[in-house]
């Protein structure tokens, strides 16, 4: 039965309607900001029901309608519907996302939904800063742990002697953030951006992410180095002093 | 265009849309993340395997409907749950480590890991590296020995019932919803790890992260504050607040 309703045409209709009429909500939030609200005149209607007639483009009315006629199709040839647990119902409602290609393309044509404005979900950007040798490097790393302002910044070093600090606009005094892509034919690590794409088409020789105090790899550390076999995470101190997560001092 | 019929709108489509905005406005980031699903008992024995053991002295059965539990890089771990009175009352209880501080300054003392000074010997510095990789691995052995020794402090408050069942339902839809499909996999360092944990029907869920993106994150920004305020206002907890953050939370998916 619960397959059934999953794969029914009365669900796949009510959730395309659906996607419609969160469409035009958004419109018509979007043309509302266009709109001089003290120049509305309110009426009466009929009933003696206080009316405003807002002029916009979009029929949400006509939408809403036709999404609850589409609800009321549904309810109708599935009752049990009604009872189900919001999580079992909403399990059935992704099953038939997940296996209509109909709602796949009326997902392509909202794709306003992927672009709704979202809590930050980041790291949104990456700042790299080159160096041409491995002490330019310590000395920018060594003026941040002493900024007042301190936050955690990476260093990565490449196979090819190419060097670059690494700061997310995420990071702050206790976080710090790089993406990584490993080539399953060499098992060599890549620097990439926020996008996915490499940094440099050279594999890493080694991280290592600042600690403003000597304190030895925290457990995420730890966690981290664990998920990148054969990739030398290490902690840097100050003065180019740099351990590994076990504390083996490398400089 | 009629008012009411926008109002009754929204609330058709909060309630039977807002499921499909969950499956497709997810993170562009790959982070880590474990989620497990177990009973929530077993033979009649509360089954506590997935809870550390800190997390077991904080809470010691699965009596809580929801559990939040963070363990930060370089601070006191903390946490809160929420669990039902037989008098009907929901509590929050607000747990922390009081001496914290003072039993990681006693390990660092016992087992110190020093800086090595570039000016020492070859032989120097091999000799205070093998003390420090040692007095590290003894750090660390012994971390897991003084979760003996900790004292927790709990603020039970009582809750109001759209917090506590806000709450619950926030925890099980974003726990439920987690997805992680993105484009690149970012990998953290430092930072704090965070268990989320929610009994569903006869089930226990834990959820294990790092650092989150999207609605998981500003779930725990919203558990993080009712933690500080709980701390600094027992007395005074501003319910109405979180009310309206995970109402919005929740519909606004």
């Amino acid at each position: 039965m619960d397959e059934k309703i999953e794969e029914s045409s009365e669900l796949e209709e009510y959730i395309i309607a659906g996607l419609d009429f969160q469409h035009s909500l958004n419109e018509f939030k979007q043309q509302l900001k266009s709109v001089d609200m003290l120049s509305l005149q309110p009426t009466l209607d009929s009933k003696g029901n206080l009316i405003i007639t807002i002029p916009t483009k979009v029929n949400i009315e006509e939408k809403a309608k036709y999404f609850n006629q589409k609800k009321k199709v549904l309810i109708e040839k599935y009752p049990e519907l009604k009872n189900l647990k919001p999580l079992k119902r909403q399990e059935r409602i992704e099953g038939c996302i997940n296996s209509s290609l109909k709602i796949a393309k009326a997902l392509i044509e909202f794709e306003y939904i992927f672009d709704q404005p979202r809590l930050k979900s980041s790291p949104g950007e990456y700042c790299f800063d080159y160096f041409s040798d491995e002490n330019g490097a310590f000395n920018f790393l060594n003026q941040q742990i002493a900024d007042p302002n301190y936050m955690e910044v990476t260093l990565v070093v490449f196979e090819n002697g190419t060097i670059v600090t690494v700061t997310s606009d995420i990071n702050d005094e206790h976080n710090s953030y790089i993406s990584l892509h490993q080539n399953s034919n060499t098992q060599k690590w890549y620097l990439c951006d926020v996008d996915g794409s490499y940094v440099s088409m050279s594999a890493i020789s080694y991280t290592a992410h600042t600690h403003n105090t000597p304190d030895p790899a925290s457990d995420q550390d730890i966690e981290s180095q664990a998920m990148h076999p054969g990739l030398p995470m290490y902690i840097y101190h100050y003065g180019g002093l740099m351990y590994d997560v076990d504390g083996n001092i490398i400089r | 265009m009629i008012i009411k019929n926008i109002k009754s709108s929204l609330f058709t489509i909060l309630v039977c849309v807002s499921p499909l905005i969950v499956t497709i406005g997810q993170n562009k980031n790959v982070v880590l993340f474990k989620k497990i699903i177990e009973p929530v008992e077993f033979s009649g024995v509360p089954n506590l395997r997935s809870k550390t053991l800190l997390q077991k002295k904080f809470f010691p059965d699965n009596q809580g409907s929801i559990e939040f539990f963070v363990d930060p890089s370089f601070k006191a771990e903390y946490g809160f749950r929420v669990t039902h009175l037989d008098n009907g009352d929901q509590i929050i209880e607000v747990k922390q480590i009081v001496n914290w501080k003072e039993i990681k300054d006693r390990l660092e003392t016992e087992y110190p890991f020093k800086m090595i000074p570039k000016s020492l010997s070859k032989e120097e510095r091999e000799e205070m590296n093998r003390i420090n990789v040692d007095n590290l691995k003894k750090r660390r052995k012994k971390a897991e020995e003084v979760i003996a020794e900790y004292k927790i402090d709990s603020k039970n408050i009582v809750i109001n019932e759209s917090l506590a069942s806000l709450l619950y339902d926030t925890y099980v839809h974003l726990i439920r919803d987690y997805d992680n499909r993105g484009m690149a996999s970012v990998t953290q360092f430092d930072g704090s790890q965070i268990t989320l944990r929610c009994v569903v029907d006869n089930e226990v869920w834990s959820f294990l992260i790092g650092n989150s993106f999207g609605d998981m994150k500003k779930l725990i920004e919203i558990s993080n504050d009712i933690v500080t305020d709980a701390i600094e206002n027992a007395d005074n907890l501003n319910q109405e607040k979180y009310v309206e953050q995970l109402e919005k939370l929740l519909t606004n998916r």
